[in-house]
C-alpha cells in the first residue's frame, strides 16, 4: 500500500510554499484505477476503437473539446493540408471520440464543400449538441452525436453575417457569438429561438480586434470579452467598457469557467488575471521560469500557443515549440508542469483537461484534504489515522496505540471527514479504498469521540453516498465508456444529464445500472433503447421479430413507456410493430392517438368503451369521423356500449336531425319511442300526430320484442282521438277549457259544464273504471258545493257498487262541506243494515262522543303498528 | 374530531381554496356562470359573500338569457368564468353560453374551469364554436362536495338516467375518478367492495387508474380510509320509494328540504341553516317523527323546569350553563317546533296515512291493488302513485299482467299522455315491468333472512329505537342491512342471492411499489380481525346512483350504537328521495 501512496505523490508538483498541483493520466488507463485488468494498454491513438479505421493524426486536425469530460471533436486543419491531386472531392467529416480515444461518430458535413463554405469553428453546447459553424455563418447543430445516427438541424447567422464573412467564433453553452471580417460581433443566445442580434461594437474606431472570448453568465445574457487596440472591452448588447487600458495589445484571452476572472496574455508574454476589470496576477514569462530548478528547463520564447483556465482558481498556458506548460494560479503562485507537448486545453469546473497525441492528461490543484493525508511525512490526523488504517492491515500492534492518540486528541471526527474528502478527490480506486477504509476505521471509534448518535448516522449514510458516487465515476472513467470526471463535475452536472449522455453513446446497461442504485426510475433508458433498437435495426427484420425482442428484454421492468416506443416504431413506418407495441401499454389514453394513427379504429372504439373514459371516447368519435358511426352500425356489440352513448350524446348536442337519424339507424325503438312519446304532448295539430304516430310505430316494436302487450302503442292512438274530442267539444262548447287535460280531467270538465253524455262517452271510450268515473262526478259535486246533489247521490248508492259511503265522506269533508250535509250523507246509511259502519262515519264528524284522535294518538298508532305484521290494520282502526 | 368529520373539513378546505385561488388568478371584475344546480352546493363550499371578495361581480346560470349579456356592460365585466362539471352535457352548454357571451361582447376573456379534471373535449367544442383562441382551460382537481360531517357527494343528478334509461356508463368514469383522487388525499383503502353491475365497473376501473398510475399509486396512510364499499342504487330500489319517517327525511319528503334548505313554497317563508350548524337539528334530525317530537317537549320542559325551580338555588356555574343551553339551543326552538307542526298537518291527511298503509301492505306481501288505484282517482300527485308501482315492482320483482295494464291505462287516463313518456322510461329502466313467472322474489326471502321487518310481537320503540327499523316504523332499509354485513369482518360474500354481481378486492403493492391487487377472500380479511378490535376502521360507503336522508340517519345509527366496528363516511352521486328519483328518470 505504500507504493500506492508513493504513487500518488509523484504526480504531484508544489506549487510555491502553499500547496500542489497534481497532473495525473487519465488515459491510456493507469492500472491504479481499475482493480481489473485494464484492456486499454500503452498504444493509446485517437480513433483507433472502430475496426479498420485509421487513427486520427492529430497534426492534421483541430481539436474541440466539450466540458464535463465530454467528447471531442477533430476537424481536418486546412492550413496543414497538402493538396493531393486526383483524389475526388470528398464531403467534410467531424470525427467524434470519447476522451479515451474511441470514435464514436463521423458526422458527415454534407454539403460544405459544394457550398465552398469553409469551416471556421465547431464547437458543444451544454446538453452536448455539436455545433459548426462556416466562414459564411452557416450554423449546423447536431444532436445525438455519438449515437451513429445524429440528427442535423441547420440556420444562418444572419445576412450580415453572410456578407462579411466570419473571422472568428466561439460557441458557449446556450449560443454562439461570432466576429465578422468588419469586426462586428453578432450573436444568437438560444439556439431554440435561433434570433441573431448584433452586439456593441468595441468603442475603439479603426483599432484592430486580436481576440475575443465569451464570459458564462448565468443570467443567459451574452457577454464577451474583446481585446482590441491595446486594451480589452467587456462587450454586451448595449454597451461597450474598456479596461487594462495600455497593456496589450493582447494575443489571447479566456474568461474563467464561473465568468468571474479573466485571463489574457499580452504581446511582451505577461500573464494578466483581471478580477473586476482590476489586475490580480501580473507575471512575465522570466520571473516564472526563475522559480523552475530543474537544470534541463528550457525557458520557451514568443507568446504562448494555448491558454486556458484550470478550474476557477488558475489558469496554464502552454508554449508549442519547447512543450511546456506553465500553471499561474490567483495569487500569482506559479509552476511548470512536465506534461510535454499539448494539442488542446479543455477548462473543468475544478482542474483542466491537456489533450496530447498519445494520452490525455488531467492537471488540478490539489485539495489541502488530501495534502493532508497524502503527503509523505504528513502528521495530519488525517495521515495518522490512514497510517493507523494501513498498520491494521498489516496486523501491527501500534495500529491501536496510533488510533487512540488520534482519539485522545480529539481529532478523530476531523481526521475522518479529511479520510473521506481526500478519498472524494482520488482518481485511482485501490487509493479510494484505502482512504474510505481509513474513514470507516475512524468511525467506527466514533463513540469514544462523541455520543452524538445523529450526527454519526448522518456520517455512516454520507460515506454510503460518497462510495456510490465513487463507484458510478470510476465506472464512467473506464476506457471503454471514456467518461472521466471528478466528484464536483458529477455534482455540478447532474445525474441525469450523465445518464442521457451514456444512452446517446449507447451504454444503456451501464446507464439502467446507475439508475437503480440510485433509486432513479429507468424510464427515459428504456424509452431511448428502444427506439435506439428500432432505429437500427435492419429493414428487413420482420415487425414481429423485432417485437420479440423489445418485450424479452424490456419485460423485466414494470414502467416501460410503451406507447412513446410505438410512436417511434410509427415514425419509421413500422405499423405493425407500433400497433403491438401500443397493446402493451397500460393507460388507455396513452394508447388512443396512435391507435388512431395506426389505423387501429376498432381497436381504439373497443378499449375506449372498456376504459370508460367520456374525454377519451369523445376524441376517438371527433378524429375517428364517420368511421365510427359506421362502425358502430354495422357490427353493434355490447362492448362499444360507450362509445355509442357518447355517440348518441353528441348527435344530439348537434342537433335533433342527426340525432334521430342515427337512432333509426341503430333501430333504437326505445330511445327513439321515448323522444317521440315526449314531443307528442308538447306539440298541436299536425306535427303532435306526426310524433304520436311515429311513437306508436316505435312502442309497437318494443312492445312486441318484449311482448308487453300493446297497451303503450295504443294509447299513442287514444292521445289523438282524445284530442279530436277535446277539439270538438271546444268547437261545440265555444269554450277552450278541454285542450290540455288528462282523460279524467275532461271528463271532469265536461261534468262540471253540465255536459254529462259527453262525459259518459269519454269514460266509455277510454275504458274508465266505474269508481273512477263516480269518483270524478262526486269530486265535480263537491267542488260545485252542490251538497244536495251529494245527498242524493249517497240515496242512490249500491252496497256493491263502485263508490262507498266513506268515499262520499272523504270527499265531503276535503270540500268543506257544512255539518248538516255531513249530516245527510251519515243519515243516508242504513243503521239497520250497517249498524257500525254508520256510527263509525258518524263518529268521524264528530257527531258521537269519539273525537277525531289528534296527533299523539295517530301516532301511537302507527307505532303500535310496528312490530305487528299487519302493519296497515292498526293504522286504519285508529282513523 | 373523528376521522371522517377531519376528512369532510379538509375536503371543502381544500376544495374552497382551489375555488379562491382560481378566481383570485383571473384578475379583475369578473361574472361566475354555473349549472343551475350547482348553485347551492356551490354554497356549502365557498359563499356568495367570499366569491364576491374574491371579485366575482355578478353570478348566472348557464341557461341562455339574452338578456344577461348586457349586463356585463353595465357591470363593468370583462371576464366570464364558467365553473363547470368535466361531464360532456355541462361543457355543452358553457360552450353555447360562452358563444352567446361573446358574440354580445367581443371584449369578454372566457375562462372554463373544469372540476375536477382538465377534458380535451372541452378544447374540441370550444374549437368548433370558434372560440378556442379566446378562451382559456383551468381546473380545480376536486369535486366532492361536502353536505355535513359524514357526507360527501358528487352533484351528479342524473346518474340513473344517464345509465338506466339511456345506457350511458359515461358517468361512471367521474365516479370512479373522484374516488381515485379522494384516495390520493386519504391514501388508498386496503379493501374495495362492490356490489351491483356499475359499482363492480367502477372498482374495474379504479384498480386499472391504480395500475395505470404503477409506482405512483397513493400510499395507504396510518389514519386514512380502509375500506371503500360500493353499491348500485339498483340493488336497493325499495327503500327509495318507501316513504321516509325520520324528522330530516320527512322535511325532504314532504318540504323539500335541500342542502340544509326549504325554499318557501306560496306564502312561507324560506328556512336555511337546517344543518351541522343548528345543534337541535344536528341532535333529531336522524330521529323517527315522533322521536324528535318527544325529544323537542322534554327539552322544553327541562328549560321550564329549571327556570321554574331550580333558577333560584343554582350556582354560577349551573346559571352558565344554563344560559349557553338556551342561546344554543332555545334560539331555535320555535322554529323546529312549527316544522313538526307542519309536517304533523301534513302526516294528518288521509292521503298521507292512506299512502302509509299501502307501503306497509306492500312491504307485507298483502296489498289490495283497488287501494292503490285509488290513489289516482282521488288525485294523489303522479310520483306518489308511480312511486307505489315501483314499490310494488322491486318488492314482488314485477306487476302482474291484469293490475299492471290497469295501473298503467288508469296512470295515462288520469295524469294525462305525456306519461306514455313516463312509463316508457320507467320501464326501459326496469323499475316498472310484468311479473313473467311466478316465483318467490329476492325481496320476500331477504325480509326474514336480513330482519327487514320487525319480528312479531316484538314492537320497535321508534323513540329509543334499537335497531334501524325506525327509520321507515318497522322497516330497515335493505341497503343499510347489506352495507352493515360489507362493514363487518367477513364482508360481503362474492356469491349473491338476488344475483347481483359482487366484487371483492384487495389493494396491495408490491416490493417494488407497484400495485398487485388481488381478489380478497374472506379468510384473508379474517386475519386481519385481531387488528379491528383495536382499531375502528375509516369506511367509505358510496352509493352509486344516491341515498336518501333516512338511510344516512340509519347509517349514522348503526354506527353510533357500534354495531358495525367502522367510522362511517357516506359518499353520494346525490341525496335523492323517491319523488326526486322517478323525476330525474321521466324528465
Amino acid at each position: 500500500m505504500d507504493e500506492v501512496e508513493e504513487d500518488a505523490f509523484v504526480n504531484w508538483r508544489p506549487l510555491g510554499s502553499k500547496g500542489y498541483v497534481s497532473c495525473e493520466t487519465l488515459y491510456p488507463c493507469p492500472s491504479s484505477w481499475t482493480l481489473q485488468a485494464s484492456d486499454q494498454n500503452e498504444g493509446f491513438r485517437w480513433g483507433t476503437a472502430t475496426d479498420g479505421a485509421k487513427p486520427i493524426d492529430l497534426e492534421y486536425m483541430r481539436t474541440f473539446c466539450c466540458g464535463h469530460g465530454g467528447l471531442v471533436a477533430f476537424v481536418r486543419d486546412e492550413s496543414k493540408l497538402v493538396l493531393q491531386l486526383g483524389v475526388p472531392e470528398s464531403e467534410e467529416h467531424v470525427h467524434v471520440c470519447t476522451l479515451s480515444g474511441n470514435l464514436v461518430e463521423n458526422v458527415e458535413l454534407r454539403g460544405i464543400s459544394s457550398t465552398r463554405n469553409r469551416i471556421l469553428h465547431v464547437g458543444w453546447t451544454g446538453d452536448e449538441r455539436l455545433v459548426v459553424v462556416t466562414d459564411r455563418g452557416w450554423t449546423l447543430v447536431y444532436s445525438e452525436v455519438g449515437s451513429g445516427h445524429s440528427s442535423c438541424d441547420e440556420f444562418s447567422l444572419g445576412t450580415a453575417c453572410e456578407q462579411e464573412g466570419l473571422e472568428e467564433v466561439k460557441v458557449f453553452s446556450t449560443g454562439v457569438c461570432a466576429r465578422t471580417r468588419e469586426n462586428h460581433f453578432w450573436g444568437v443566445g438560444d439556439f431554440e429561438a435561433r434570433m441573431p442580434f448584433r452586439l456593441a461594437d468595441p468603442d475603439m474606431p479603426g483599432a484592430t480586434v486580436h481576440c475575443f472570448d465569451v464570459i458564462p453568465s448565468l443570467g443567459g445574457e451574452l457577454e464577451i470579452v474583446v481585446a482590441v487596440g491595446s486594451d480589452l472591452a467587456i462587450v454586451d448588447a448595449g454597451q461597450s467598457l474598456k479596461f487594462a487600458t495600455g497593456l496589450g495589445p493582447f494575443v489571447q484571452v479566456a474568461s474563467s469557467p464561473n465568468g468571474l476572472m479573466i485571463a489574457a496574455v499580452n504581446c511582451h508574454d505577461i500573464i494578466y488575471i483581471f478580477h473586476n476589470e482590476n489586475i490580480v496576477v501580473e507575471i512575465s514569462l522570466e520571473e516564472a521560469a526563475m522559480g523552475e530548478d530543474d537544470s534541463s528547463f528550457q525557458t520557451p520564447s514568443g507568446t504562448p500557443t494555448l491558454l486556458a483556465w484550470c478550474g476557477v482558481n488558475a489558469v496554464v498556458a502552454h508554449w508549442e515549440d519547447t512543450a511546456s506548460t506553465l500553471f499561474v494560479d490567483v495569487d500569482g503562485a506559479c509552476t511548470w508542469i512536465p506534461v510535454g507537448e499539448v494539442v488542446t486545453i479543455a477548462p473543468e469546473l475544478d482542474g483542466a483537461v491537456f489533450l496530447r497525441r498519445k494520452g490525455v492528461q488531467f492537471c488540478r490543484l490539489v485539495p489541502q484534504d488530501a495534502v493532508d493525508v497524502l503527503e509523505p511525512g504528513s502528521v495530519r490526523p488525517g495521515a495518522l489515522l490512514h497510517d493507523a488504517r494501513e498498520l491494521l492491515g498489516k496486523e501491527d500492534v501500534r495500529s491501536a496505540s496510533e488510533l487512540l492518540a488520534i482519539v485522545d486528541q480529539g481529532d478523530l471526527e476531523e481526521a475522518v471527514q479529511t479520510c473521506l474528502n481526500a478519498a472524494g478527490f482520488e482518481l485511482s480506486v485501490s487509493r479510494q479504498q484505502s482512504l474510505i477504509r481509513a474513514a470507516c476505521f475512524g468511525m467506527a471509534f466514533a463513540p469514544l469521540a462523541s455520543h452524538d448518535t445523529k450526527s454519526r448516522y448522518k456520517r455512516g449514510t454520507k460515506v454510503v453516498e460518497l462510495a456510490r458516487s465513487l463507484r458510478i465515476l470510476n465506472a464512467l472513467r473506464q476506457p471503454h465508456i471514456g467518461l472521466p470526471l471528478t466528484l464536483v463535475q458529477l455534482g455540478s452536472l447532474g445525474l441525469p444529464r450523465i445518464l442521457e449522455r451514456l444512452c446517446t453513446l449507447g451504454h444503456f446497461l451501464l446507464a439502467l445500472d446507475i439508475c437503480e442504485s440510485m433509486g432513479h426510475t429507468p424510464q427515459n433508458i428504456l424509452l431511448k433503447w428502444g427506439k435506439r433498437k428500432i432505429s437500427a435495426t435492419p429493414a428487413n427484420v420482420a415487425d414481429k421479430n423485432l417485437f420479440d425482442a423489445l418485450v424479452e428484454n424490456l419485460t423485466a421492468y414494470p414502467e416501460v413507456p410503451w406507447s412513446s416506443i410505438a410512436k417511434h416504431a410509427l415514425q419509421r413506418g413500422r405499423k405493425y410493430l407500433a400497433s403491438m407495441l401500443i397493446d402493451l401499454d397500460t393507460a388507455v389514453k396513452r394508447q388512443i392517438p396512435l391507435l388512431l394513427q395506426t389505423g387501429g379504429l376498432e381497436d381504439a372504439v373497443r378499449k375506449s368503451s372498456v376504459e370508460g373514459d367520456p374525454d377519451t371516447i369523445f376524441q376517438v368519435i371527433k378524429q375517428g369521423g364517420p368511421g365510427v358511426r359506421k362502425m358502430l352500425l354495422e357490427s353493434p356489440s355490447k362492448e362499444y356500449q360507450g362509445t355509442e352513448a357518447i355517440l348518441k350524446e353528441v348527435e344530439r348536442i348537434r342537433g335533433h336531425a342527426l340525432y334521430l337519424d342515427y337512432l333509426a339507424q341503430a333501430r333504437d325503438h326505445d330511445t327513439l319511442a321515448l323522444f317521440h312519446s315526449r314531443q307528442g304532448p308538447l306539440s298541436v295539430n299536425v306535427t303532435a300526430s306526426t310524433s304520436w304516430n311515429h311513437a306508436k310505430a316505435h312502442l309497437e316494436s318494443v312492445e312486441e320484442a318484449k311482448k308487453e302487450g300493446k297497451l303503450l302503442s295504443s294509447a299513442c292512438v287514444a292521445a289523438q282521438r282524445l284530442q279530436q274530442i277535446q277539439g270538438g267539444l271546444e268547437a261545440s262548447s265555444g269554450r277552450d277549457i278541454f285542450l290540455g287535460h288528462s282523460v279524467a280531467g275532461t271528463v271532469r270538465q265536461c261534468i262540471l259544464f253540465g255536459l254529462t253524455n259527453d262525459a259518459k262517452k269519454i269514460a266509455k271510450e277510454f275504458k274508465m273504471s266505474d269508481r273512477q268515473f263516480a269518483m270524478i262526478s262526486l269530486d265535480a259535486m263537491c267542488r260545485a258545493k252542490d251538497w244536495v246533489a251529494v245527498t242524493h247521490f249517497m240515496s242512490k248508492l249500491d252496497r256493491r257498487g263502485a263508490i262507498q259511503p266513506e268515499d262520499v265522506m272523504e270527499y265531503a269533508v276535503a270540500h268543506n262541506a257544512p255539518m248538516h250535509a255531513l249530516q245527510g250523507i251519515v243519515d243516508a246509511v242504513d243503521p239497520d243494515i250497517e249498524p257500525t259502519r254508520k256510527s263509525r262515519m258518524a263518529a268521524s264528524i264528530g257527531m258521537e262522543q269519539q273525537a277525531p284522535e289528534d296527533q299523539s294518538t295517530m301516532f301511537q298508532g302507527i307505532r303500535n303498528a310496528v312490530g305487528t305484521k299487519k302493519l296497515s290494520d292498526i293504522l286504519f282502526q285508529s282513523r | 374530531m373523528d376521522a371522517t368529520e377531519f376528512t369532510t373539513k379538509r375536503l371543502r378546505a381544500e376544495f374552497r381554496k382551489a375555488i379562491l385561488g382560481t378566481l383570485d388568478s383571473i384578475r379583475g371584475s369578473k361574472a361566475l356562470v354555473l349549472e343551475p344546480y350547482f348553485i347551492q352546493p356551490l354554497g356549502l363550499v365557498a359563499e356568495a359573500t367570499v366569491l364576491k371578495e374574491h371579485g366575482v361581480d355578478m353570478f348566472c346560470t348557464t341557461e341562455l338569457d339574452e338578456g344577461i349579456t348586457a349586463l356585463y356592460g353595465e357591470k363593468g365585466i370583462g371576464r366570464v368564468v364558467y365553473l363547470t362539471h368535466a361531464e360532456i352535457g355541462s361543457i355543452h352548454r358553457a360552450c353555447k353560453h360562452a358563444s352567446m357571451s361573446f358574440k354580445a361582447n367581443q371584449n369578454v376573456e372566457l375562462y372554463v374551469v373544469l372540476m375536477p379534471r382538465h377534458m380535451q373535449m372541452a378544447e374540441i367544442m370550444f374549437e368548433e364554436e370558434g372560440l378556442k383562441g379566446d378562451t382559456r382551460f383551468l381546473h380545480i382537481p376536486y369535486s366532492w362536495v361536502p353536505l355535513s360531517r359524514d357526507v360527501v357527494s358528487l352533484e351528479m343528478h342524473d346518474v340513473l338516467k344517464e345509465l338506466m334509461v339511456e345506457s350511458n356508463p359515461g358517468c361512471l368514469y367521474g365516479i370512479a375518478h373522484a374516488l381515485y383522487q379522494l384516495q390520493e388525499m386519504f391514501g388508498s383503502a386496503s379493501r374495495v367492495q362492490a356490489k351491483g353491475e356499475w359499482s363492480c365497473r367502477i372498482a374495474t376501473m379504479l384498480g386499472r387508474m391504480r395500475r395505470e398510475a404503477g409506482k405512483n399509486v397513493p400510499a395507504s396512510a396510518a389514519d386514512g380510509l380502509d375500506d371503500i364499499i360500493l353499491m348500485d342504487r339498483t340493488v336497493d330500489m325499495v327503500t327509495p320509494m318507501c316513504t321516509q319517517l325520520t324528522y330530516a327525511g320527512l322535511l325532504d319528503e314532504l318540504l323539500g328540504l335541500e342542502y340544509g334548505q326549504i325554499r318557501g313554497k306560496g306564502d312561507s317563508r324560506k328556512v336555511s341553516g337546517l344543518n351541522e350548524t343548528d345543534p337541535i337539528f344536528r341532535e333529531i334530525g336522524d330521529m323517527f317523527y315522533s322521536g324528535a317530537r318527544v325529544w323537542v317537549n322534554s327539552t322544553l320542559k327541562e328549560i321550564q323546569k329549571f327556570r321554574d325551580s331550580e333558577m333560584a338555588g343554582a350556582d354560577v356555574a349551573a346559571l352558565k350553563g344554563f344560559v349557553s343551553d338556551l342561546r344554543e339551543k332555545f334560539s331555535r326552538m320555535p322554529l323546529h317546533t312549527s316544522l313538526l307542526e307542519k309536517l304533523g298537518g301534513i302526516m294528518q291527511s288521509s292521503g298521507f296515512t292512506a299512502r302509509q298503509k299501502i307501503e306497509a301492505d306492500i312491504l307485507d306481501d298483502d296489498v289490495d291493488m283497488n287501494l292503490v288505484y285509488d290513489r289516482m282517482y282521488k288525485g294523489d300527485d303522479v310520483f306518489s302513485v308511480l312511486r307505489l308501482m315501483c314499490l310494488y315492482c322491486a318488492v314482488n320483482e314485477g306487476i302482474p299482467k291484469k293490475e299492471y295494464d290497469i295501473l298503467r291505462k288508469d296512470l295515462i287516463n288520469t295524469y294525462g299522455f305525456e306519461h306514455i313518456a313516463s312509463i316508457h322510461a320507467l320501464q326501459m329502466a326496469r323499475l316498472l315491468y310484468r311479473k313473467e313467472e311466478r316465483k318467490r322474489s329476492f325481496f320476500s326471502k331477504a325480509k326474514s333472512s336480513m330482519g327487514l321487518l320487525v319480528a312479531d310481537g316484538n314492537p320497535a320503540d321508534c323513540e329509543n329505537p334499537e335497531d334501524v327499523h325506525y327509520a321507515y316504523a318497522g322497516y330497515a332499509p335493505m341497503s343499510s342491512r347489506m352495507m352493515q354485513k360489507a362493514c363487518s369482518a367477513e364482508g360481503w360474500s362474492t356469491r349473491d342471492d338476488a344475483g347481483h354481481a359482487t366484487m371483492r378486492v384487495q389493494q396491495r403493492v408490491n416490493d417494488y411499489g407497484f400495485p398487485d391487487d388481488i381478489e380478497a377472500s374472506t379468510t384473508s380479511t379474517q386475519g386481519s380481525e385481531s387488528k379491528q378490535t383495536s382499531k375502528k376502521r375509516n369506511v367509505l360507503l358510496v352509493f352509486v346512483g344516491g341515498v336518501t336522508q333516512a338511510e344516512i340517519s340509519t347509517l349514522r345509527f348503526l354506527s353510533n350504537k357500534g354495531k358495525v366496528h367502522c367510522n362511517i363516511m357516506i359518499a353520494t352521486t346525490s341525496i335523492l328521495n323517491g319523488s326526486t328519483l322517478l323525476e330525474k328518470l321521466i324528465k
